[in-house]
């Protein structure tokens, strides 16, 4: 019997080298996921628009082979957009690092796939056209302007066996050129070198304002706005009634364009990809509700250096130099961002970042140099990820911010890791006082187009499991609540940030609200002012606001509040928002926007 | 007289010939069946020598010469058996002696009925398929247990599908050539009776009978002689797809003049079973004529065959079962004039004939065997043309679909609808139907007659048939005491035919035959439409043949030789087993998705096969021995797996080649009186498989295709059993294996769509590492037995089943082509994952619910005189009625290349009833 236990442990032992562990499931090899061109380039587009320049403004060329007789392939990555409409029938592609672009002329209805903004391809030119068809150089076939030979659009089918996507479309490797004075613009179209240089590149135009503001970017033509600098100096923003955006209303305010730099007869004229090329303006709708709302008064001290307190965080400068700590404070600017492993490599000064796990700080908002940067690791699940990252923030880019964490070293280098707490804008967490927002503030604007509650903004859940959230619609953010799919009975409050009443000159509350209509008996949405945020000790005055009216179905119109009077309050108050319902058999869902104190 | 030399020499370096002794042979059989008992141990008390049979019941000792000597055999399940022997000589041939079951026997035989009567499930495509049924009755503990008790969740033994077990009657192979697999209902539930004597070999033992699959085989004996005369009935109760149960059988035993005649039948019955909607009617009839016509031949004739009909459940959403609150949900019925009734319903009727022909003499038997079998097998289902989907869980009739925004109007709607259970939407709305057709005939009075319209709705049946004609015969013939040789050769005939027919036109005309999955896509050429071009547009009715008519036709022979070697320390045997196949397919229809390709005879599929297995046993001493097995071969692919789209087209897979499979496995066997067990790891590699899958593609509204080629898995695992007597009459019991089921490469997979949508697309798949799915990889069992004083019998067990994964589908694990343009858009990839996570994602075989189970069963056997005995069964499965079990999983095959969702096309399941009675009393005299 004793052989047979020892036959039997024997046995055991043996089949674990059998049994061995689970190996990886596998998946198909990453790069199989893109195309892959196994063609080669042998002549970069701004030897190709060299050579077959002419000042003519229409002109057809054909192109042959090199000089060793092999055909001729050019290597681009793609800069328009065709998804939006207002860029149709044209492929533009940019050379690396920023070299000149070029507008392919094809019609892309019946392409298997248009290759899509980012995405390198690679064209076989030769046996294609290349002229200019008004001015404009591009790559296509013949045509006729005016019984003239010009350049006009090849079919898909000529053009489908000429190019080749290759690899994953990468944004972060598009240029965008900067032109802060549109006079540089009028300076380049004097010259054969500054037009190849500037045709078709993709550009932003700072500093502009829209000189009609408040209309439809297109109409049931194709149509023209224009943009002036500051040295008034214009340029055409030229929109096709085929573009999705064409409804969409100019901006008021100052900002920035971006787009392609297309060009007709003489002149410059700007195609937008979409909307999102148009950025820092005021919109005209809702020219109470600015998206950027501006810089606090003084989120970081601008001091020389610190200690690493709140009130007197580290430079860069300290930290690049080796300043040590733990949970200490840390300021700088957002500069840019970190693409894998390696810094020196993977350092990108742009707001098109594909991670969202670290951002680059420095001293200054223009410092281009990854030596004079400070690498921030973003843990997930922190709130600093959320609001800091670039891939979701773009908008950050350029701002200060001020970080708690601890200075660790980051990709090799002085960097900051473990971030618990951050300032920007006027926002930020601090998750060890959360119940505590600080300073009160004196105005509220909030449109909730931050896509989340706000910082600064608490919910008390009385009762209930659910809590206020922030959907949007047609682009529009709001907050929202519903019992929906939850469990009875439901009491939700919403609270804004402290408001400081003695320093408000114009205490009038007004926001807008919305409501679904299944037959709800019970749903209601309530306003109140607080004294303090704990609903134990605070009091509450109920507001009697214009609330919206519950359709028969579907949701109503937004119903403006009207503007009510706080002047009765005093000190620090909270503006709540209390959704309550009982056992239903269907939940209204309740929608609040645009909630303003103390802005007139 | 060579190859005995030969062979004498090969094995001559094992085999220490010890002067002054005696060589005892012997031959242990059952003493009812005459099958032979392998594993038993035989032991000379004198001499203290001791040994045990092998896979034929032989046994070789050595005892001491001169004296006289007891021996003593005793084998589990049988009474022991001892005799005084006198070696006289150097050799002493003992016979065949035969062993008289106890009655554990008889109470374990009635109970596998139960797992007969579960191993039917229904894949994607509506077939049923039957789970690879582990026959039991052997010595290997493991098994044993694996066999009545690993439920129940589907497990198969070692992973392995039941094609790759060998399923015999009298020696020829009954599986399905065409699908590979052993149809268990072709035994009409008569398990228990007239195919009570079977021989089982387990993995890659030898057996006497046949070459064998890799998992394993069974032979059923049918010969007259082998069933106790006298008479046997016994009706039962359970409520699992069936209510009552009916048996009897009559055997007479061979008379003086040599003639035998055993007959037996079965009914079983339910008006409605324990799933809503579903009925079973099933009878069946069983004869075994024989007449020896001397000492040494006889001639058997077997016949048998059972009419059955019976409406089924299908698999479905996890979110319909939810939103019902069951898991036993079943889309497949509606309310029709009060009645429920079952869109699908299948008739079945195998009818088998087999004449045998023993010849036995003291060294050889002889048997040859030559049958015809009819199968007709068919199975109805809705069939719709330009009208709604009649599904009730078609996708768009479920809250799901509409969850983009729960508080929209139709969300609400349709959830309420089923979570009310309105049985208009949540079953098959029958009068909806009819009225639609109805409707039809209304307008076809004003019309002219070419734009009349036919049923827009019918039941159709879906007919698989098979004629076979089959023979063997297979030879095993003693050389000397040590030397056996076993052989045979078989040749298989079969037609198989494959064609639909209207079932019930629904109140309409006619059924207009086209394809009316084509017309969703205005751009197809209109004969693209067309099932039968020679015949455009035609109008069919009941009984007439539509939408797809096909054979397959397939020949196979096969030819295989072992020589099995036995002494008293080791048991040797290997054998080679070649064979040729060919079939193909032949269209009656010009299918207008393939006008070239579709009628007539497909190009001749030929295959030469050849696969050899070696086995080993070293005996220790009668209470340990150790075994090893190795099998390396080839085998052809199925036909069912490597025509495309057969409905279709003559299309083949590119390249088909046979599967490559080998297999190894080692494995100790202790045998003390008290505590005996098996223990043993194996490892299974399966190269160049091909498989395929049909699936419902809604999103194109048809049946797509995917075939995989070339495909590596691996199967590995530990298999441990147990049996430990705490006193005489009370014995614990544990069984468990630990394995690992493994897709080891990348296959290559072709994507066809019955419609024609798309042409045939071939991508790799990655899978490897992944699971086979929907069988538990980690089970244990632990149990107690008490056979207790005056013929009672308590059973508690317990089972554990773990590691279970859902079937996957090849359309996860491909390349994605437009993923990227989708995770660097940012308006659809809202989230903001990474390529990789994306993949990740996507690529996760979801792992199933471990399943615990408790089963209790009681029996009693009641023998009212010398003659008249009566047994009473009493089984509970699962008694702790858990509903949660998944039998059958698996991933859709369509992926959502909209938005990516994994959740979009959600994995459908099928689950286990919960607790489950069967009471049984039977009557023997």
């Amino acid at each position: 019997m004793k052989k047979t236990l020892i036959y039997i442990s024997a046995a055991m032992l043996a089949s674990v080298g059998l049994s061995s562990c689970n190996d990886n499931w596998t998946t198909p090899p990453l790069d199989d996921y893109f195309p892959q061109s196994n063609w080669k380039a042998n002549e970069t587009i701004e030897a190709l628009k060299t050579a077959n320049w002419k000042s003519d403004r229409n002109y057809v060329e054909t192109i042959g082979q090199n000089a060793d007789n092999q055909d001729i392939i050019i290597k681009g990555r793609v800069i328009s957009e065709s998804a939006s409409g207002n860029i149709y029938n044209s492929i533009v592609i940019q050379q690396e690092n920023g070299g000149p672009a070029l507008n392919i002329a094809v019609r892309t209805n019946k392409l298997t796939t248009i290759p899509p903004f980012g995405q390198e391809i690679l064209v076989n030119v030769t046996g294609l056209k290349i002229g200019g068809y008004n001015g404009l150089m591009q790559l296509g076939a013949e045509g006729t302007y005016n019984n003239a030979p010009s350049m006009t659009f090849m079919e898909s089918a000529d053009f489908e066996a000429k190019f080749e996507p290759n690899g994953a479309p990468n944004l972060a490797l598009v240029d965008t050129m900067v032109v802060d004075d549109l006079a540089e613009l009028a300076t380049a179209k004097g010259s054969d070198a500054g037009l190849i240089k500037w045709q078709s590149q993709l550009v932003r135009v700072n500093n502009v304002t829209f000189k009609e503001q408040g209309v439809p970017y297109a109409g049931s033509s194709n149509t023209n706005r224009y943009v002036k600098d500051a040295n008034g100096n214009e340029l055409n923003v030229r929109t096709s009634s085929y573009a999705t955006f064409k409804d969409a209303l100019t901006p008021a305010g100052t900002g920035s364009v971006t787009g392609i730099l297309s060009y007709y007869g003489s002149d410059w004229q700007l195609l937008l990809n979409d909307t999102t090329g148009v950025k820092g303006f005021e919109p005209v709708e809702n020219p109470g509700t600015p998206d950027d709302p501006g810089k606090p008064d003084d989120p970081v001290n601008p001091g020389e250096g610190g200690d690493g307190t709140e009130a007197n965080p580290f430079t860069v400068a300290q930290i690049i130099g080796g300043a040590t700590g733990t949970e200490v404070w840390s300021k700088g600017y957002i500069v840019g961002w970190v693409e894998g492993q390696v810094l020196k490599d993977g350092a990108h000064f742009d707001a098109a970042s594909t991670v969202a796990s670290n951002i680059l700080i420095a001293a200054s908002a223009d410092v281009k140099d990854v030596a004079n940067c400070v690498p921030v690791q973003l843990s997930s699940g922190t709130d600093a990820r959320t609001k800091l990252n670039l891939k979701d923030n773009p908008g950050v880019l350029g701002k200060e911010v001020a970080l708690k964490g601890n200075l660790e070293k980051y990709f090799g280098t002085a960097g900051i890791k473990s971030v618990t707490a951050y300032k920007i804008d006027g926002a930020s967490s601090d998750p060890e006082t959360p119940d505590t927002p600080g300073e009160a503030v004196t105005t509220i604007s909030e449109g909730f187009d931050g896509g989340s509650i706000p910082a600064g903004w608490s919910q008390i859940q009385e009762a209930g499991d659910k809590t206020w959230y922030t959907p949007s619609y047609q682009d529009n953010y709001y907050a929202a609540m519903t019992g929906y799919k939850g469990t009875a009975p439901f009491d939700q409050w919403l609270l804004t940030p402290a408001i400081d009443m003695s320093k408000a000159t114009d205490k009038v509350l007004s926001f807008i609200t919305q409501v679904n209509g299944y037959g709800s008996k019970t749903s209601k949405l309530e306003v109140y002012v607080l004294t303090t945020n704990d609903l134990k000790t605070a009091t509450k005055t109920q507001l009697k606001p214009a609330l919206a009216t519950a359709p028969d179905s579907g949701y109503s119109s937004w119903v403006e509040s009207g503007a009510l009077d706080l002047s009765a309050f005093t000190g620090t108050v909270y503006i709540a928002f209390r959704y309550v319902a009982t056992e239903d058999a269907n939940y209204a869902t309740w929608c609040v926007d645009n909630v303003k104190v103390n802005v007139k | 007289m060579r190859l005995k030399l030969f062979l004498t020499a090969l094995l001559g370096a094992i085999l220490p010939i010890v002067a002054q002794t005696s060589n005892v042979v012997g031959v242990v059989v059952n003493g009812s069946s005459g099958a032979p008992v392998s594993g038993a141990t035989v032991t000379l008390r004198q001499s203290k020598a001791t040994t045990t049979t092998n896979f034929s019941g032989d046994f070789s000792i050595n005892g001491k010469v001169g004296a006289s000597d007891l021996l003593v055999i005793s084998c589990d399940g049988y009474e022991a058996y001892s005799a005084d022997v006198t070696l006289a000589g150097k050799n002493v041939n003992l016979g065949t002696i035969r062993l008289l079951p106890n009655g554990v026997d008889d109470y374990y035989g009635d109970a596998s009925d139960l797992t007969f009567d579960e191993a039917m499930l229904e894949d994607e495509e509506g077939n049923s398929q039957s789970v690879a049924a582990l026959t039991g009755a052997n010595d290997n503990l493991y098994y044993n247990t694996a066999s009545y008790n690993f439920g129940p969740m589907y497990f198969k033994y070692r992973g392995l599908n039941n094609e790759y077990q060998d399923v015999y009657l009298n020696g020829i192979n009954l599986n399905d050539p065409i699908r590979g697999r052993f149809n268990f209902s072709t035994l009409m539930g008569l398990t228990s009776r007239a195919f009570r004597n079977k021989t089982t070999t387990i993995g890659l033992d030898a057996s006497s009978y046949g070459f064998g699959g890799i998992a394993g085989s069974v032979n059923y004996n049918t010969i007259t002689d082998t069933y106790a005369p006298g008479f046997n009935g016994s009706v039962a109760y359970t409520n699992s797809n069936y209510m009552l149960r009916g048996m009897a059988s009559y055997s007479t035993g061979i008379n003086k003049h040599g003639w035998g005649l055993t007959v037996a039948a079965i009914g079983r019955y339910a008006n409605e079973g324990v799933v809503e909607g579903t009925f079973y009617n099933s009878g069946g009839f069983f004869l075994s004529l024989e007449k020896q016509l001397n000492a040494k031949n006889s001639l058997t004739l077997t016949a048998f065959g059972g009419p059955t009909q019976r409406a089924g459940a299908t698999a479905t959403y996890q979110e319909v079962y939810d939103l019902v609150g069951s898991n036993l949900y079943n889309p497949n019925w509606g309310w029709q004039d009060g009645k429920k009734r079952n869109a699908r319903v299948v008739e079945s009727f195998d009818p088998t004939a087999m004449l045998t022909w023993l010849y036995k003499d003291q060294k050889t038997t002889l048997n040859t065997s030559a049958a015809i079998r009819w199968v007709n097998y068919k199975q109805s289902a809705l069939q719709y043309y330009k009208a709604l989907d009649p599904n009730p869980t078609y996708y768009r009739y479920l809250p799901s679909y509409y969850d983009d925004d729960p508080t929209s109007e139709e969300y609400t709607l349709y959830k309420e609808l089923w979570e009310t259970k309105n049985p208009n939407f949540t079953q098959i709305n029958w009068d909806n139907l009819y009225q639609i057709n109805y409707l039809n005939n209304e307008q076809n009075l004003t019309l002219p007659e070419d734009q009349q319209k036919g049923s827009s709705y019918i039941l159709e049946n879906r007919h698989s048939n098979e004629f076979q004609a089959l023979f063997n015969s297979y030879v095993n013939h003693r050389l000397n005491d040590h030397f056996s040789l076993q052989g045979g050769i078989s040749f298989n005939y079969t037609k198989a035919s494959y064609y639909k027919t209207i079932k019930d036109l629904m109140g309409g005309q006619y059924w207009l035959d086209v394809d009316p999955f084509s017309d969703r896509d205005i751009t197809l050429a209109p004969d693209n439409l067309q099932n039968d071009l020679d015949n455009p547009n035609r109008h069919v009715v009941k009984g007439d043949k539509f939408g797809y008519d096909y054979n397959f036709y397939y020949i196979n022979a096969t030819a295989w030789l072992q020589n099995t070697y036995t002494s008293a320390h080791w048991d040797v045997n290997y054998g080679l087993n070649m064979s040729y196949t060919q079939f193909y397919r032949d269209g009656h229809m010009r299918n207008g998705r393939a006008p070239q390709n579709s009628l007539g005879k497909s190009a001749t599929l030929r295959f030469d096969n050849a696969s050899v297995k070696v086995g080993a046993t070293y005996k220790l001493d009668g209470r340990n021995y150790f075994l090893g097995h190795v099998s390396y071969g080839t085998r052809a692919p199925l036909a069912d797996q490597v025509f495309i789209a057969p409905r279709v087209k003559n299309t083949v897979v590119n390249g088909v080649e046979s599967e490559r499979d080998f297999a190894a496995d080692l494995s100790y066997v202790w045998n003390y009186r008290r505590f005996r067990g098996n223990i043993g790891v194996y490892y299974v590699n399966m190269d160049n498989v091909t498989e395929r899958t049909g699936f419902y593609d809604d999103r194109y509204s048809t049946y797509a295709i995917y075939a995989l080629q070339g495909v590596r898995k691996v199967n590995k695992g530990i298999e441990l059993g147990m049996a430990y007597k705490i006193t005489p009459s009370v014995t614990a019991t544990f069984a468990g294996t630990f394995a690992r089921y493994n897709y080891k490469n990348n296959p290559q997979g072709t994507r066809s769509f019955e419609n024609g949508l798309h042409p045939d697309t071939t991508q790799t798949v990655y899978l490897k590492n992944y699971y086979m799915g929907s069988t538990p990889q980690t089970v244990f069992n632990v149990g107690i037995d008490w056979q207790a004083p005056k013929n009672w019998f308590f059973n508690v067990n317990g089972t554990w089943q773990g590691d279970a994964y859902v079937n996957l589908s090849p359309a996860y694990h491909e390349v994605l082509p437009d993923l990227y343009t989708w995770v660097s858009d940012p308006s659809k990839n809202t989230t903001g994952v990474t390529m990789e996570q994306k993949i990740a994602e996507l690529s996760v075989q979801d792992k199933l619910k471990n399943a615990f189970s408790l089963n209790i069963s009681i029996g009693k056997l009641i023998y009212i005189n010398r003659k008249v005995s009566m047994n009473i069964n009493v089984n509970l499965n699962n008694v702790l009625n858990n509903k949660d079990v998944v039998t059958y999983a698996y991933q859709q095959g369509r992926i959502d290349t909209k938005n990516y969702d994994r959740n979009a096309y959600p994995n459908k399941y099928s689950y286990a009833q919960g607790i489950k009675a069967f009471v049984n009393v039977g009557i023997r005299f």
